[in-house]
């Protein structure tokens, strides 16, 4: 860790910070802290990512990118052929690399670039026609579709929730807000049981219902198994209760004092409980170095990376 | 139609709207394919009783 620079100094370009400690909280960062406060540190206020950034995160963002786009353009009327061609033009340019003049690297052997252009495709072919008895986009008291909603909500103790909604839809009689996501392996029920508890589903209800001002159940999950030769989607819900919701708040608020006070001391313990999670943290190949080595194994395999909730998209 | 794979190796400033309109059609052949039960390459499936000897001889 580099004790040379305070917290302060190492956040001061951070909207999100304030003397070094985070007061406005997104679903990525409230799920750092939860999970391990020295992965927090690394990532939040030393501000670095491993080089090589993982497909998934890539793959998976010019995914979500593309179809809040189809979304928005169909809301602003654009006929549906021509919104599917800026879609996958826009998917296309986010998976180039300028510098190089040649498409990224995704190195994997099923999420790869035209598999991505594939996956957008199928899916809007599949999903993206509203009818009357299906999922619809749902309109503010404005009259706007409700899509790409940022949010930044008071939440009590000077601390701010932000975000991004990518669509709110209506679907029975309810409201709910629309998240994609993708995986490799194939999508059975287990699939769906990881979203509850889960902090980011329980934010985008709890904000769903604060933005709205009306009950939004919970929030439509798209899974899409990205296989070698195909995609096959499944979809699912998870909700959340007026309660599940009063006890997901007040463990943010934990949450979120834990990481405040380890700013303020600049003490960052690990959670090696937490190591093997997810295919494994990023930062495993830094803490199982010895401290003294560890600055200079940073500077070689990551890159600074500055993520800062509440700048909107 | 050109060719896919050469369009996806292109500079995406340089495809036209027509170019797009090839890619997408080719996804959507694909689908169709999926869909009408056509099979898909798959990997070539290890032999793992032969490399369970290998370690074998390597021990």
């Amino acid at each position: 860790m580099n004790k040379a620079l305070s917290p302060a100094e190492l956040t001061a370009h951070k909207a999100s910070f304030e003397d070094g400690v985070q007061i406005a909280w997104d679903a990525t960062s409230l799920e750092l802290a939860q999970t391990c406060l020295r992965k927090y540190y690394y990532t939040m206020i030393l501000g670095v990512t491993p080089k090589s950034r993982s497909v998934h995160l890539l793959f998976g963002g010019i995914y979500a990118s593309a179809l809040e786009l189809f979304y928005k353009l169909r809301a602003e009327g654009i006929e549906y052929e021509a919104a599917v061609r800026q879609t996958v033009r826009h998917a296309l340019e986010e998976s180039w690399d300028r510098e190089a003049n040649s498409p990224k690297d995704f190195n994997d052997t099923k999420k790869t670039r035209p598999n991505l252009i594939r996956t957008i495709v199928w899916y809007i072919d599949q999903f993206a026609a509203e009818t009357e008895d299906g999922i619809k986009t749902y309109h503010l008291q404005n009259g706007k579709p409700a899509v790409e909603l940022s949010f930044s909500l008071e939440a009590g103790d000077d601390i701010i929730f932000c975000g991004h909604l990518d669509r709110v839809v209506e679907y029975g009689d309810a409201l709910y807000v629309m998240d994609q996501k993708t995986t490799g392996g194939t999508i059975g029920p287990y699939f769906f049981e990881q979203f509850k508890p889960n902090m980011q589903m329980s934010m985008y209800t709890w904000a769903g219902q604060v933005v709205l001002h009306s009950p939004v159940k919970g929030v439509i999950i798209d899974g899409a198994q990205i296989a070698v030769g195909f995609t096959r989607f499944e979809r699912g819900i998870t909700t959340r209760t007026k309660d599940e919701l009063q006890e997901w708040f007040e463990s943010v608020h934990y949450i979120v004092g834990n990481a405040q006070a380890a700013s303020r001391r600049n003490e960052w313990p690990m959670n090696t409980s937490a190591c093997g999670n997810y295919g494994g943290c990023p930062f495993r190949l830094v803490c199982s170095r010895s401290p003294q080595i560890r600055e200079s194994y940073l500077r070689s395999e990551y890159t600074s990376h500055v993520w800062d909730p509440i700048k909107r998209r | 139609m050109s060719d896919i794979n050469e369009l996806f190796s292109r500079d995406p400033l340089q495809l036209t709207n027509e170019n797009i309109d090839d890619i997408i059609e080719e996804m959507r052949k694909k689908r169709k394919l999926f869909e009408n039960g056509t099979p898909t390459k798959k990997p070539k499936p290890q032999n793992k009783k032969t490399a369970g000897l290998d370690l074998e001889i390597k021990l």
